[in-house]
């Protein structure tokens, strides 16, 4: 007789075991340490921190050696955390023109106040395996520069310029471009993780998600906009990484304190420009800021934040980079990766109504079939 | 029979350090209100700020968050993913239920207070004083014709379901039929369109004027919506082609039901078909009760 | 921010600013708050079936009946605007509220999102909101003291979450009726629950449901 299938506690309990193991791989080697991965993977953990929406560093790497070193499991992972943690208030807005700079490129300007600062960067490097880096590289020997030359993030304060003039602020000075609307003229900015989101989406709420949002779809469509589905004719005015610090100012004590430093990358483009009625014509922007080494991400999220402001300009929508609605149902990788994983549950119940249904159609036709051959046979005596 | 009533969960683990059925009691009000306002419009599908869980989006985040928010202490909890007790993510979603509220729970539909589901409604009568809550994917039953928002929520606003009608207009006209055999369009209380979930339409009429209330949550699109008690619920149709709901030549191999939802199971190469219950509680008491009956013989 | 109850000492009282008073609230808040939701749902569920609260705060502002306080503690918060009718707009009920939930207070009623009145003054709902037609969920509801959940004109209810009809006795002025019928437009509405004052019970009236005097069901 057959026996129906039983048993899923156990096998969820093996899978979970069977996990570990995969992730531990073999005892010859020793388990890397969350530490470890938050100094030597730190592209990784911003990116993990950026789409995970947390800053914190070494619950990021945490989630990263949880994960496998899957990025999407280890953002998923915090933000999982980050739902349950208890909201303590808002920061003051942060400014990104006091920050202490890692890194500083204009593309628009070949020297410009503040100067340009290469910083740590993939950009000039040649992309050649770097065999020396292969293995434990416990003997490597550390050269003497590498041990004295202090990180961005040591840095003193007093050896960073106190204030670096933002590219768009030349521009807006001689009235090339507007001005970003403060936010203080503005309400409360709505915060996307406690108020539904309503379309059309503020400014506001779709750089929320847009920062959130999977760098590599962000990427795909900001490349888009290049190729001409939507083009906007970007110029990296200004991209800059660096430590900034944030500030709150609890209603309780009626001064600002500061809680801490993040770091971060921003980035700003300088855009096709466009008249509104009865204005001149002046320079657009787009806007990118990501937590932590994030340039990639920033840049994309600039292209696609300005593509998304076309119905501001007045610029026709034609193409998926600029419909707002899909690109922000879409670009939030937990969402779309549960979503589509989700296919791997059982599903035999709508199958059996999708089988009978399909059958019953097929029957359907084959009496029609048999039918029409009847009659045309009976046309013919 | 003990293996199937309050199984007992993982031993807890540092569980303290979360809230009673997980949710912060911020979140927990967010969602009940939602709620309130779901059931005053039935079928209007309510957006809410949905949290991310400790689950994957579209393994059920809305049902569990529906569920965090309205379990206490003396309910007793019943999940099924298609219709049955032991699949893996009904395990799931109970063990963390019994892990993170410490709540009863069971495998018995009579005994239940709160069913969360997965396609399915059980095949047993549900009770007044039951609350179903459904796992919902996409909620508007209009996203697979218009893909935007703005519009089917236009649409729902003006009562304008033209397309609807046009659509499964032109699956009698390609198919003969209406090709739509899940998540089978209904109209609630006379007024909002909704997808009952990826339901068969075998299961639509059980929510037709049903004693228990019936809520779904679709924790992606944040989604919250209700059906109260003995309240209308219309499978859509047309005249000269009605809604009906499939039935099976054969009868379940196990407890000979034909009332049932069957699973089709393929037992060898050869085209070998078996067919089973797909409620595995309803299957297991007529089981248990037709060997009482031989027993008792 | 929000205060935890269990900090009060064990008089279950103290007066910050000298003026009102903070007593303590539920006994146990999730669980209690759970109930008294579970006792909302129901009640808006099956309008006209009055839902039990097991568990009352333990000590309500003066002038504010324990079940009504229950819906406020457990409905309200940062979120929300609360809207105080004369009769429950002095120091000790906001005190008490502004501690345990942290809500805000509409001071206009197109911005509430909840409403506490008495009975007697629903002889005026105008102004709160019914929603949009887009969104109707986001309408005012109402939280209503009443002397009793009996005693008022017989009416017969019916709509979703009703069997066949119900009978209802609510004494309530007779405008609010022909107030609720020009301002509901379904799907757009109000919400009402009555929080009785006699016993820790709670009837809800949903916008969906239909009230007809007897006397007009007969003809």
């Amino acid at each position: 007789m057959y026996v129906a299938v039983k048993g899923g506690e156990k096998a969820i309990d093996n899978a979970h075991r069977l996990l570990a193991k995969k992730r531990r791989g073999s005892l010859d080697q020793d388990e890397i340490s969350s530490d470890q991965i938050a100094q030597q993977f730190p592209l990784a953990v911003a990116r993990v921190m950026g789409e995970g929406s947390l800053y914190d560093e070494d619950l990021a790497a945490l989630a990263l050696k949880q994960a496998a070193g899957d990025v999407t499991e280890a953002i998923f992972l915090l933000r999982a955390y980050r739902a349950t943690l208890p909201r303590f208030g808002e920061s003051l807005p942060m400014d990104t023109g006091k920050m202490r700079l890692s890194r500083r490129i204009s593309a628009t300007y070949k020297d410009l106040p503040g100067g340009q600062l290469l910083g740590p960067t993939f950009d000039y490097t040649h992309r050649l395996l770097d065999f020396s880096l292969r293995g434990a590289a416990k003997d490597a020997p550390v050269a003497e520069r590498e041990k004295t030359e202090p990180r961005p993030d040591e840095i003193p304060l007093e050896q960073t310029p106190a204030s670096c003039p933002r590219v768009f602020d030349f521009l807006v000075q001689e009235d090339l471009a507007s001005a970003e609307e403060a936010a203080e003229e503005k309400s409360a900015v709505p915060d996307i993780t406690r108020v539904p989101l309503t379309l059309p989406a503020c400014r506001e709420e779709r750089l929320q998600i847009l920062a959130r949002g999977d760098e590599g779809f962000l990427l795909a469509l900001a490349y888009s906009t290049q190729r001409g589905y939507g083009r906007t004719h970007p110029f990296a005015g200004e991209i800059r990484i660096g430590r900034c610090e944030v500030w709150i100012a609890p209603e309780e004590l009626g001064f600002p304190v500061l809680i801490g430093e993040i770091e971060v990358s921003e980035c700003e483009t300088v855009n096709q420009f466009s008249a509104r009625q009865d204005e001149m014509p002046r320079f657009t922007r787009g806007y990118g800021l990501a937590f932590g080494y994030a340039e990639r991400k920033a840049m994309s999220m600039a292209l696609v934040d300005r593509a998304l402001r076309a119905a501001e300009f007045g610029e026709e929508i034609v193409s998926p980079a600029q419909e707002e609605e899909f690109v922000l149902a879409h670009c939030d990788s937990v969402e779309a990766s549960g979503f589509v994983s989700h296919l791997k549950l059982p599903h035999y119940v709508d199958f059996q109504s999708e089988l009978d249904l399909l059958r019953k159609i097929r029957q359907g036709d084959m009496a029609e079939k048999e039918q029409k051959s009847v009659r045309a046979n009976g046309g013919e005596v | 029979m003990n293996e199937r009533m309050n199984e007992t969960a993982a031993p807890p683990q540092s569980e303290d350090s979360y809230n009673f059925a997980y949710l912060d009691e911020q979140t927990k009000r967010m969602i009940r209100r939602a709620l309130l306002k779901a059931v005053a419009i039935p079928g209007y599908q309510v957006p809410f700020s949905g949290r991310e869980m400790p689950l994957p989006y579209g393994w059920g985040t809305g049902g569990i968050q529906l569920t965090a928010a309205i379990l206490g202490e003396n309910d007793v909890l019943k999940v099924i993913d298609q219709g049955a007790d032991d699949t893996t993510n009904a395990v799931s979603i109970r063990r963390f239920f019994a892990r993170t509220a410490a709540i009863k729970t069971t495998t018995r539909t009579q005994e239940a207070s709160v069913i969360q589901t997965r396609h399915r409604i059980p095949e047993t009568p549900l009770q007044h004083g039951q609350i179903m809550v459904f796992q919902v994917p996409i909620p508007e039953p209009l996203r697979f014709i218009e893909p935007s928002e703005r519009e089917t929520r236009a649409m729902h606003a003006l009562e304008d379901y033209g397309v609807m009608h046009v659509k499964l207009y032109e699956d009698i006209a390609a198919f003969g039929h209406i090709a739509t055999s899940y998540a089978y369009p209904v109209r609630v209380a006379g007024r909002y369109i909704m997808d009952p979930s990826p339901i068969p339409k075998f299961d639509n009429p059980k929510l037709h004027k049903s004693p228990a209330l019936m809520l779904f949550g679709a924790g992606r699109e944040k989604r919250i919506y209700a059906v109260p008690p003995y309240t209308e619920v219309e499978s859509l149709d047309f005249e000269d082609h009605p809604f009906e709901i499939p039935r099976w030549e054969s009868c379940c191999a196990l407890c000979g039901s034909q009332e049932s939802y069957l699973d089709e199971i393929v037992t060898d190469d050869e085209g070998g078909r078996l067919f089973l219950c797909s409620d595995t509680d309803y299957c297991e008491t007529r089981q248990n009760a037709m060997n009482m009956t031989k027993g008792g013989a | 921010m929000r205060a935890q109850t269990s900090s009060l000492d064990g008089t279950g009282a103290f007066a910050p600013s000298g003026a009102a008073t903070v007593h303590a609230a539920f006994a146990r808040p999730v669980a209690d708050a759970q109930q008294c939701f579970r006792a909302a749902l129901a009640a808006l569920s099956e309008p006209g079936i009055p839902a039990l609260l097991a568990q009352a705060p333990l000590h309500a502002p003066e002038g504010l009946s324990p079940c009504l306080y229950a819906l406020c503690l457990s409905l309200c918060d940062m979120e929300t605007a609360l809207w105080l009718s004369p009769r429950f707009s002095h120091p000790e009920i906001r005190v008490n509220l502004s501690f345990h939930c942290g809500c805000r207070f509409a001071s206009a009623r197109e911005e509430a999102d909840f409403a506490l009145m008495a009975a007697e003054e629903l002889e005026d709902i105008s102004g709160f909101s019914i929603g949009s037609e887009r969104y109707p969920d986001r309408s005012c509801t109402i939280l209503c003291a009443i002397p009793s959940l009996f005693g008022g004109p017989r009416m017969s209810w019916h709509g979703p979450g009703i069997e066949n009809r119900r009978d209802a006795q609510l004494p309530i002025p007779e405008i609010f009726w022909r107030q609720r019928a020009e301002k509901n437009d379904f799907p757009r509405g109000i919400d009402v629950f009555f929080a009785a004052e006699d016993e820790c019970a709670l009837v809800g009236l949903p916008r969906t449901t239909r009230a007809n005097h007897r006397i007009e069901e007969a003809r």
